[in-house]
């Protein structure tokens, strides 16, 4: 369990947690990436961009 | 085919470089890609492992599948003196270079795509996965279109174009090529019946009226229809106003190529129109094993990772069209330096993604780095 970035509501987190992984706040639908699992950290995922070109 | 995962190979930071300036300084555009398909053979074969040129002309390097590490061999037409300059910073404001001073290589090909090829043939070769270097991506993708029907699918697919080494593609609009004939009779031009260069400006102008969106609607989620090319007068009798128009439509996520194709025919009165076969477009999902992977392995160099959906059309619109395994595109470079006659790379940029790419393909290969 850990916090979400942006609410502060706890986050519940399965235990084979990996870097990069996206976890949902249940309570205030963030996207949330792990940065780190030991502890766990999170930080909100990164949004989608738009870009030109191939 | 599904080779059995070749041992590891070193490939030092020189030796990665060179065979980047090599192969950017080979031309290659699309149709004389041999020259430097056979660089890639060579590079192979020097590290231990097997590698061949297709009967399409596509390098082939099988080994482990938990990735297959794919980018084109061929450049769009256009000679830039190969080069490694200091950035300067000009190189900075474009967002080439971080430092002044920086190794910047300058070359054709350099951004799109033989950086990401050069970066994915060391990482391949570093990691023991597969990779394939395919031929005719600037034209009509017809390596990757042999790849997709000739090759077992692999459990992920990289392909290779520049996303900048922080960027992970997941999205492609779809592509749809046409050529619009029409033929009216000659007649005086002060009479009021309209002709056939007429009957094609009215179909087009109905068309992009069709496929209009408001301008606050992301590109990326709005069809943009270009005319590419026209052709149109007196024919050789003067018989006839004859006329021909080429064009392509970008088709997005929420569309099918065949339904933007159903709305174009509808606007057209008079002339026909031949298509070309569609690519589909692609929108992969964030929370894939590879893209999980990417986050991370770019984290691991200290940066943030960017998710980008691009505008444009790639060879892993094809990919996706063919196989149901994730897949992501990826690659050293700014690609606003695309076909551009300033095209150049940063080498600590291709450093960075050559060891991105290698914790890449080791993490999904189930080794750790």
């Amino acid at each position: 369990m850990t916090e979400c970035v942006e609410c502060g509501a706890d986050v519940a987190l399965h235990d084979d947690l990996e870097v990069g992984e996206i976890v949902d706040c249940t309570t205030c639908g963030a996207e949330l990436e792990v940065v780190d699992t030991a502890p766990p950290v999170l930080e909100r995922a990164p949004e989608l961009e738009e870009d030109w070109g191939e | 085919m599904n080779a059995s995962k070749p041992e590891p190979t070193d490939v030092s930071p020189e030796n990665a470089r060179n065979l980047l300036v090599d192969l950017v300084s080979i031309p290659s555009p699309s149709g004389e890609e041999r020259q430097a398909a056979e660089r890639l053979v060579e590079f192979f074969t020097a590290n231990g492992r097997e590698a061949w040129i297709d009967e399409v002309g596509n390098v082939r390097a099988p080994a482990d599948d938990a990735v297959l590490l794919t980018s084109h061999v061929d450049t769009v037409p256009g000679e830039i003196p190969v080069e490694v300059r200091a950035a300067d910073a000009d190189d900075l404001e474009a967002e080439v270079a971080r430092e002044e001073g920086e190794d910047v290589l300058w070359g054709r090909g350099s951004v799109d795509a033989t950086g990401p090829l050069a970066a994915m043939a060391v990482a391949a070769v570093r990691t023991g996965v597969s990779f394939v270097g395919v031929v005719g991506e600037e034209t009509n993708s017809r390596g990757a279109r042999h790849l997709a029907v000739d090759r077992e699918e692999p459990d992920a697919v990289v392909n290779g174009e520049p996303s900048g080494a922080t960027g992970i593609t997941l999205g492609y609009r779809g592509f749809l090529a046409g050529t619009y004939v029409a033929t009216s009779e000659s007649g005086h031009t002060s009479r009021p019946e309209p002709n056939a260069i007429q009957h094609a400006v009215d179909w087009w102008t109905a068309v992009e009226d069709a496929f209009a969106d408001d301008e606050y609607h992301p590109v990326f989620e709005r069809v943009t229809a270009k005319p590419v090319d026209v052709d149109g007068g007196s024919s050789e009798d003067g018989l006839s106003v004859e006329t021909t128009l080429d064009v392509q439509l970008r088709v997005p996520p929420s569309l099918t190529a065949e339904a933007v194709r159903e709305t174009a025919e509808a606007e057209l009165e008079i002339g026909t129109v031949s298509w070309a076969e569609p690519i589909p477009p692609v929108m992969e999902s964030p929370r894939t094993e590879v893209a999980r992977a990417f986050r991370a392995a770019i984290r691991q160099q200290d940066a943030d990772p960017r998710l980008l959906r691009k505008t444009g059309t790639s060879d892993m619109n094809i990919y996706a069209g063919s196989w149901d395994c994730p897949m992501v595109t990826y690659g050293p470079g700014n690609s606003d330096l695309d076909h551009a006659p300033n095209e150049r790379l940063s080498l600590a940029e291709f450093d960075c993604a050559v060891s991105v790419l290698e914790t890449v393909a080791a993490d999904l290969s189930g080794d750790t780095q």
